[in-house]
C-alpha cells in the first residue's frame, strides 16, 4: 500500500513537557485512519505538525513525500482541515464564508460546498455566521472540508457538536470520501464512530503512540465465551485459530479468526453448557491503555521503549 | 496577484472599513478646518500689512533650522501648513498669528513669538555665544525644564489659553494621533489578534503562505496611509475653495507634511507588527507599542524644551525618539529635511517589518489559534 502521510521519530517539546514523543506512523493512501486518545494525548499536535502549523522539535513528518514544515504550502494544497474548535468571521454570511475559504484555494469547490451545506446539512446560507449555533458552524465547516478538491481530509473531532442524525451524515460523508479515493484522518472521542468508519486506528497516550489496530482483521475476529461442563482442555487444535484471552475456572474467553463451522463442530464435541459468540468493540482495546485502572508504571516498558 | 491574496486583502478592508472610514473622514474634516482657521488670519488687515512688508523685503527671511528656536516651531499648529508655500512667508505667518492673538486676547507664546519677531526684524548680527554653564546651573536648568514641562507656576488657565490648547489639539494633536491609532491597531490585529480570535487556523490551513498573509496585512495598512495623504490634501484643497486663501498652497507643499505624518504612523505600525508577530494576545503588543510611542513623545518633548535645548543630558531621548523625524511645518514650507526624515521612518518600518516576517514564518501557531 502506498504511504501518503508518514512521521518518523516526531517529537514536540515545550520546555520539560513532551506534547509528542517519538511518534512514528504511516497513513496509507485511500484509507480512513482513526486517531484515538483522551484530551492532551497529542492528537491535535500530530495534526498541526502535519499541517505545518507547528515545527517539530525533532523527527519529521511528510505528506506525499513533501516535508510538512519546509514544503508546508504544497502540503496544504493537498490537505483540507477541519479544526477541533471552530472560530469564524461572524460578520460574514454562511455563503460569504464558504466563498472566502474557497477563494483562498483559488476558487475551487464552491458549488459543491454550497450543495453540501444547503442540501445535506440543511443550512440557511444567507444568515450571518454569528447567528449560527455551534452545531451549525460545525456543519458549515464540514461542508467546506468535504467540498475541497484535495487528496487528504483531516478532521479533528468533526462530530463533537452535532446531533445524532448529523453525526450519521458526517460518517456517511467520510465513507463517501474514501470511496472517491480520498485519505481521511479522523480524530475523535466517540469510539463507536471511529470503529465504524476507520480502516486503522491509532491509540495515543501522553504524546506516545501506544498501538495501531487494523480494524478489518478486528472485524473478522470474534469473541467466543464458553462454559465447559467438565475441566476445559489445556490446549486446543491449532487449525481452529483459537486464542485464549481469559480463563476463569470452567469459563473461557477465546478470540477466534477463521471458519465458524469447524469451530462449532469442535465445541459440540466438548460438552459445553453455555456458549456466546460476539465481536469485540474498541472499548476493550482503548481501556487497555486508558482504562480507569491503567497506570503509567504498568505501561512503563512501552513508554520507555517509545522514548526518543 | 493571486486570487487568494486578493481575497485576503478584501477581507481585511472589509473588517476595517468603519475604522478606516472614520479616520479618513476625521482627517478630511480637520484638514478643512485648518484651512478655515488659516483663512481667518488671512483676511485681517494686520496679516495683509505684514505680508506686503515681507514682499517689499522689509522682513528678513527666517534662518534655516539649526537651533531649538526653529525646533520649537515644529510644535506649532499645522494650521500653518496651508498658509504659506515658501520659507519667505513663514515670517509673515508668524507675525500674522501674533497680531491675531493680540486682537483676540489670546496669550502669546512669549518665547516663540519673541524669537519669530527677532527673525522678522532681521537681527543684523548673531549674538555672542553664551558662557559655558557650571554644573550647578545645569542642574537648576534641568529641574526648571521639567517644571516648565509639567506646566509650571506661570501656566495660564484663562479661557484664551484653553482655547489655544484646544485649537492645537484639533489641528495638530488629532491629525497625529489618528494615523498612530491606525498603525497600532492594524499592527496588533495582523498576527496576535487573529490568533487570539482563533481565525488564523482557518486561513493558514488553506494554501496561503505566511509571508503572503503578512504582506496582505501590510499592504492594506499602507493603502490606508496613502488614503490618509489623499484626504489631508483633498481636505485642504476643498477648504481653500470654500474659504479662500491669499496664497494658494501647492499640492506638493500640502503632500509633504501629510507624508511626514503617515511616515511616523508607518514606523509605529512596524513596531507594533513586530511585537504582534511574537504574541498570541492583542492587548500586549497594543500596550507595548502605546507605551513606547508615549515614551518617545515625552522624550522628544523634554529634549526640546527651551530650558533643555543646549543641555546634552536631555539630547539622548530626543535623538532616540522617532518624533525627532517629525517636522510637518518645515516639510510644508521647504521640505528640506523631509527625504531624510522619511528615509529614517521608512527604515524603521522596513527593519521592524523584516523582524516580524522572520518571526512569523518560524513561530508555532498554538492550537485553536
Amino acid at each position: 500500500m502506498e504511504t501518503i502521510i508518514a512521521t518518523h521519530g516526531l517529537t514536540k517539546q515545550y520546555g520539560d513537557f513532551y506534547a509528542l514523543r517519538d511518534l512514528s506512523l504511516e497513513v496509507h493512501r485511500g484509507e480512513v485512519f482513526g486517531l484515538l486518545g483522551p484530551n492532551g494525548s497529542g492528537k491535535t499536535t500530530t495534526i498541526r505538525t502535519i499541517l505545518g502549523m507547528i515545527r517539530a522539535t525533532s523527527g519529521y513528518a511528510s505528506v506525499a513525500g513533501l516535508d510538512c514544515w519546509h514544503d508546508s504550502l504544497m502540503v496544504r494544497e493537498r490537505v483540507s482541515y477541519l479544526p477541533g474548535e471552530l472560530r469564524m468571521f461572524g460578520y460574514l454570511s454562511g455563503y460569504q464564508h464558504l466563498k472566502f475559504l474557497c477563494e483562498l484555494r483559488g476558487g475551487a469547490g464552491l458549488e459543491r460546498a454550497v450543495h453540501i451545506a444547503e442540501s445535506i446539512m440543511e443550512l440557511d446560507l444567507n444568515r450571518k455566521v454569528r447567528r449560527y449555533s455551534t452545531g451549525m458552524k460545525q456543519k458549515l465547516a464540514l461542508a467546506q472540508a468535504f467540498a475541497d478538491p484535495v487528496e487528504i481530509l483531516i478532521l479533528d473531532e468533526p462530530t463533537s457538536a452535532l446531533d445524532p442524525s448529523a453525526r450519521g451524515l458526517v460518517l456517511d460523508l467520510v465513507i463517501n470520501a474514501r470511496a472517491q479515493g480520498q485519505t481521511v484522518i479522523f480524530s475523535g472521542h466517540v469510539l463507536s464512530e471511529v470503529e465504524r468508519i476507520s480502516d486503522r486506528v491509532a491509540i495515543m497516550r501522553r504524546g506516545h503512540l501506544m498501538h495501531v489496530e487494523d480494524m478489518h482483521s478486528r472485524r473478522c475476529a470474534r469473541m467466543v465465551l464458553a462454559r465447559f461442563e467438565v475441566d476445559p482442555p489445556q490446549e486446543f487444535p491449532e487449525d481452529l485459530g483459537l486464542i485464549v484471552r481469559r480463563r476463569d475456572g470452567n469459563e473461557l474467553l477465546f478470540e477466534h479468526q477463521g471458519e465458524i463451522r469447524s469451530l462449532l463442530d469442535w465445541f459440540s464435541r466438548q460438552g459445553i453448557s453455555e456458549m456466546a459468540i460476539g465481536t469485540e468493540d474498541l472499548r476493550g482495546l482503548y481501556d487497555k491503555y486508558h482504562g480507569p485502572d491503567v497506570r503509567d508504571e504498568e505501561l512503563a516498558p512501552v513508554l520507555e521503549y517509545a522514548k526518543p | 496577484m493571486s486570487k487568494a491574496f486578493r481575497t485576503l486583502v478584501k477581507r481585511i478592508l472589509m473588517e476595517t472599513r468603519f475604522f478606516l472610514g472614520f479616520t479618513l473622514l476625521a482627517l478630511f474634516a480637520l484638514s478643512w478646518f485648518s484651512i478655515y482657521r488659516a483663512s481667518l488670519s488671512e483676511g485681517r488687515e494686520e496679516t495683509r500689512a505684514v505680508r506686503e512688508m515681507a514682499q517689499r523685503g522689509e522682513l528678513a527671511k527666517p534662518a534655516p533650522k539649526k537651533s531649538a528656536e526653529t525646533k520649537a516651531e515644529s510644535s506649532e499648529s499645522e494650521k500653518g501648513k496651508a498658509e504659506e508655500a515658501d520659507g519667505k512667508n513663514v515670517a509673515t505667518k508668524k507675525t500674522g498669528d501674533e497680531a491675531e492673538k493680540a486682537e483676540s486676547g489670546e496669550p502669546k507664546k512669549t518665547d516663540d513669538l519673541a524669537s519669530a519677531k527677532k527673525q522678522d526684524e532681521g537681527a543684523p548680527a548673531e549674538p555672542p555665544p553664551p558662557p559655558p554653564l557650571t554644573e550647578e546651573q545645569r542642574r537648576q536648568r534641568r529641574a526648571r525644564g521639567f517644571y516648565q514641562f509639567l506646566g509650571g507656576p506661570d501656566m495660564d488657565m484663562s479661557s484664551g489659553a484653553i482655547a489655544t490648547m484646544l485649537m492645537y489639539f484639533l489641528t495638530v494633536g488629532i491629525p497625529i494621533m489618528l494615523p498612530l491609532f491606525w498603525g497600532i491597531s492594524r499592527g496588533s490585529a495582523a498576527v496576535a489578534a487573529e490568533i487570539e480570535r482563533g481565525t488564523m487556523d482557518m486561513i493558514l490551513s488553506r494554501p496561503v503562505s505566511r509571508s503572503a498573509y503578512l504582506l496582505a496585512q501590510v499592504l492594506t495598512t499602507v493603502f490606508g496611509y496613502l488614503m490618509m495623504v489623499v484626504v489631508i490634501v483633498a481636505g485642504a484643497k476643498v477648504g481653500e475653495s470654500f474659504h479662500g486663501l491669499d496664497t494658494s498652497p501647492s499640492f506638493v507643499a500640502l503632500t509633504r507634511p501629510a507624508l511626514n505624518v503617515v511616515g511616523l504612523g508607518l514606523a509605529i505600525y512596524g513596531l507594533t507588527l513586530m511585537f504582534s508577530a511574537f504574541d498570541i494576545v492583542r492587548w500586549r503588543p497594543n500596550m507595548i507599542a502605546s507605551i513606547l510611542t508615549i515614551a518617545q513623545l515625552v522624550g522628544y518633548a523634554v529634549a526640546n524644551q527651551p530650558e533643555t535645548a543646549d543641555d546634552s543630558w536631555y539630547k539622548l531621548p530626543g535623538k532616540l525618539s522617532v518624533f525627532s523625524t517629525f517636522y510637518p511645518i518645515e516639510a510644508f514650507v521647504k521640505g528640506e529635511y523631509l527625504p531624510r526624515h522619511l528615509g529614517i521612518l521608512l527604515m524603521v518600518f522596513i527593519a521592524t517589518g523584516i523582524v516580524a516576517l522572520w518571526r512569523f514564518n518560524r513561530r508555532d501557531l498554538p492550537a485553536n489559534s
